[in-house]
């Protein structure tokens, strides 16, 4: 009784093991090597899975580093070409924002990863300009523009003085007072003389005892192209950096040298956020708290405690604590046409001392950092994940051709440079900012009498450059 | 003097005995920064006798962030120094 009952088991045992027979041969067996099966069919599907997920991933991690590899190597000659050492290299401006309802380290990301690579290759030199807030990009933008435009002004009036100064009646004059200088004077001019001119080069390394290397004046390569559009080059990261570009070369060039007087009767819409700040005092203090965040909805987005941690602190602490916002616009975008360019920015402009082209000479670059966000977007996510390699290419491929300078004057569609990031940005971001009326959400105008002056780097121009390479 | 004398009124001796001294700091810093800088941007092989694009723009790099941590940690030893009270840290 008992072996009948134990028999079936014993028999499925059998059968399980003859299912799992897989191959083997006598060699492999003499070997001791088991037989080889392949695993279950759920197990299959895990390894499956699992397999081509990693697979994935490391086939898009090759395809990039090998798509980086192939635009640095179209640059490398640049790198490695001989350069005086009183020259200082070509130097472009970089102006990163971080992407709606995100860090900054998205954006660095892109740079780090794609962009400046290329560049590195290429020896080429960068400044890149950073901010979380809304608005600093503008400003900064809007100043360089402005304090070109006074250091102009400023070396006109000097010219202007050196001039007079020649003449035959002042020249007799300050001999005149010079004369009266006393000795203790005199030797204190000469003491502080010495002090400014004074630089361990007279003392130190390859420059003591070479006078001729010493007095040999360094140059920028900017300010050696006779071309100004061959001159450096400005890369805005994100089509927030983007607009806030434009407007602040709009505002610098159109725009008053200092800044408005507000009245609050008639406050214009771009300056309604700083009005609303100046007046946060009077208000309560949580609405003081988002007034101050209205520059920086991005900032609200991803720092959800910190309205909350303002609002308890005292009106002076925050104030203290918090950066300043950065300044309202001078102009409004609707001023524009109303607007005169201003005299010293006419024809080719450089800075009066060190030759360099202004700012919005130089050629222009717009990456989109695309960013989604929120769970629901995840299946999209994971697709992009996957497929970043072509978001590489992009990148690499526009940054060998701000290296390559394959420029064309700026058309106005280019006002959309980069507008395929804006159909990521959060739709609840969207809103708030057009609630607070951020600069980012709002249209992008331009006027086509400085439109006319900028120069757009093209990366699809690249393909004609390289068939002509290839030719050669 | 003129009571704003914080600095005790040093001999011409004694003034160039600091100019050698600060001399000497600076002469070992720019010893120090060209050997790191060297070692850290310049092609050992020496193909060319010229620096070529890389090379300098990684010299540039190198001084300037050499320079800057060199005013840091000058700028916390000064600090310390200040603070520093004999038997504790």
């Amino acid at each position: 009784m008992m072996g009948e009952f134990k028999h079936p088991p014993q028999e499925k045992q059998k059968m399980s093991s003859t299912k799992k027979a897989g191959y083997s041969n006598p060699a492999f067996a003499a070997m001791g090597i088991p037989a080889l099966r392949l695993p279950g069919p759920k197990w299959c599907a895990f390894w499956l899975v699992v397999g081509a997920g990693i697979a994935g991933v490391v086939y898009d991690k090759r395809e990039q580093r090998r798509i980086c590899k192939h635009y640095s190597s179209l640059v490398k000659d640049q790198g490695a070409a001989h350069m005086d050492t009183w020259l200082k290299p070509r130097r472009l401006t970089v102006f990163v924002a971080p992407p709606p309802g995100d860090y900054l380290e998205t954006s660095m990301k892109v740079w780090r990863r794609y962009v400046k690579q290329v560049l590195f290759e290429a020896g080429l030199d960068y400044e890149v300009f950073t901010e979380e807030r809304q608005g600093v990009i503008r400003h900064e933008v809007a100043e360089r523009v402005r304090q070109l435009r006074r250091d102009i002004a400023a070396a006109e009036a000097a010219e202007q003085r050196a001039l007079d100064e020649k003449r035959w009646l002042n020249r007799m004059r300050s001999w005149w007072r010079r004369e009266k200088l006393s000795e203790e004077e005199l030797e204190r001019i000469r003491a502080q003389k010495f002090r400014d001119e004074f630089t361990y080069k007279q003392l130190l390394g390859v420059f003591y005892k070479n006078a001729p290397l010493r007095e040999q004046k360094v140059w920028d390569a900017d300010a050696l192209v006779e071309d100004p559009v061959l001159a450096g080059g400005v890369i805005c990261i994100g089509r927030g950096a983007y607009k806030e570009y434009i407007a602040g070369i709009h505002e610098g060039t159109l725009g008053p040298l200092d800044p408005p007087t507000l009245t609050p009767e008639a406050p214009t819409e771009l300056s309604a956020a700083a009005e609303d700040l100046t007046q946060a005092p009077e208000q309560p203090e949580p609405s003081a708290a988002a007034e101050a965040l209205k520059q920086a909805p991005e900032q609200a987005e991803h720092s959800p405690a910190e309205p909350d941690s303002a609002a308890t602190d005292a009106p002076d602490e925050k104030s203290n604590n918090a950066p300043a916002p950065p300044p309202a616009p001078y102009v409004s975008p609707d001023e524009y046409s109303s607007l005169s360019l201003s005299q010293e920015l006419v024809g080719d402009v450089r800075h009066p001392s060190s030759h360099i082209p202004a700012l919005f000479h130089q050629p222009l670059l717009v990456i989109p950092v695309p960013n989604l966000s929120g769970f629901l977007q995840t299946p999209r996510k994971i697709y992009r994940f996957y497929t970043r390699r072509y978001y590489a290419e992009e990148c690499c491929k526009a940054a060998a051709a701000m290296v390559l300078q394959t420029i064309r004057p700026f058309q106005p569609d280019d006002l959309n440079l980069g507008i395929s990031e804006e159909e990521d940005w959060p739709r609840r971001w969207v809103e708030q900012g057009r609630e607070r009326k951020s600069e980012w959400v709002q249209d992008l105008k331009a006027d086509p009498r400085v439109i006319a002056e900028l120069h757009v780097v093209d990366p699809a121009l690249m393909a004609d450059l390289a068939a002509t390479m290839n030719l050669n | 003097m003129f009571g704003l004398g914080g600095q005790p009124q040093l001999s011409s001796q004694q003034k160039i005995a600091a100019a050698e001294a600060e001399l000497d700091l600076v002469t070992d810093m720019f010893n120090k920064l060209v050997s790191n800088c060297h070692r850290k941007c310049i092609d050992m092989n020496y193909n060319e006798g010229d620096l070529n694009k890389n090379e300098s723009n990684c010299l540039d790099r190198c001084v300037a962030k050499y320079f800057e941590t060199n005013v840091k940690v000058g700028e916390n030893m000064q600090q310390l120094g200040q603070n520093f009270s004999p038997g504790k840290f």
